[in-house]
């Protein structure tokens, strides 16, 4: 599994996770993925779109990190998750505590301005 | 077009937690082979990561050593995985559902694999048998992608 990063115009970071995220999945980009949304007051989108596989684990690391984040003053929204991958989301309610968007442009807007 | 075709695989595994990619990559050869939709066929895998993952960390004091079995059936009309295990008697199905937190702070999070097997399945089913756990987790494939 792999983790790419990228500041977009208006100041929100899009982070793009690719591969199976099971428990060999999220032990590659833990580290990682908690470093780059550590700062304080940060804004992440989650780039689900490279994600074929989501386990409970993976569920449980973006929903440590969102809460974190949300503790720090910052908010983080998830997009673009293929089929399977959206249901798992529902069948955690994770959209119940994370903005969960079809597309990277609907997940900007439910993010707060600068 | 062909549709889902009988076939009947099994499979002897470590109960160990890096078993459940190869056991992953299993049950996709064998939902190809019967000819699965897809997205059933991800259901699946992702019921029967979890039903394991499941099995491996808590069915025995330690898991070295142990070995689960894992059948997959399709008969045409539903498909199903069955995991075996000698391992303590554990009915997934009285776990009940993760209750949804008031906010995101105070969420404690957990307990998604069960919820997980539940949405992934049409049917649950558990039995203990003597010394042995038997889950099944069923697909029906008529009208599957439609279902949830």
């Amino acid at each position: 599994m792999r983790i790419e990063s990228e500041e977009l115009s208006d100041g929100i970071l899009k982070v793009g996770l690719y591969g199976r995220m099971d428990i060999a999945g999220v032990d590659a980009i833990a580290m990682q993925f908690t470093a780059l949304t550590a700062p304080v007051g940060r804004r992440v989108i989650v780039d689900l779109s490279g994600v074929d596989f989501l386990a409970s684990i993976g569920v449980r690391a973006l929903l440590q990190n969102a809460r974190a984040m949300s503790l720090r003053g910052g908010f983080m929204a998830v997009c673009c998750a293929r089929p399977v991958v959206t249901q798992v989301l529902e069948s955690a309610g994770v959209g119940n505590v994370v903005t969960v968007s079809a597309d990277l442009n609907a997940a900007r807007a439910t993010l707060p301005q600068a | 077009v062909t549709g889902p075709r009988p076939l009947h695989r099994s499979i002897d595994i470590a109960a160990s937690l890096d078993a459940l990619r190869p056991l992953g990559h299993w049950l996709q050869e064998a939902a190809r082979e019967a000819g699965l939709p897809e997205e059933t066929a991800a259901g699946l895998d992702h019921a029967l990561h979890e039903a394991v993952e499941n099995v491996v960390r808590y069915a025995w004091p330690d898991a070295i050593g142990r070995m689960i079995r894992i059948d997959f059936r399709c008969d045409g009309t539903r498909a199903e995985v069955e995991v075996e295990d000698d391992g303590r008697p554990f009915d997934p199905r009285s776990v009940p559902p993760p209750v949804s937190p008031a906010s995101l702070e105070s969420l404690v999070p957990g307990g998604y694999g069960v919820a997980m097997m539940r949405h992934f399945t049409d049917e649950l089913l558990y039995e203990r048998d003597g010394s042995v756990n038997r889950l099944i987790l069923r697909r029906r494939l008529t009208s599957s992608m439609e279902r949830k």
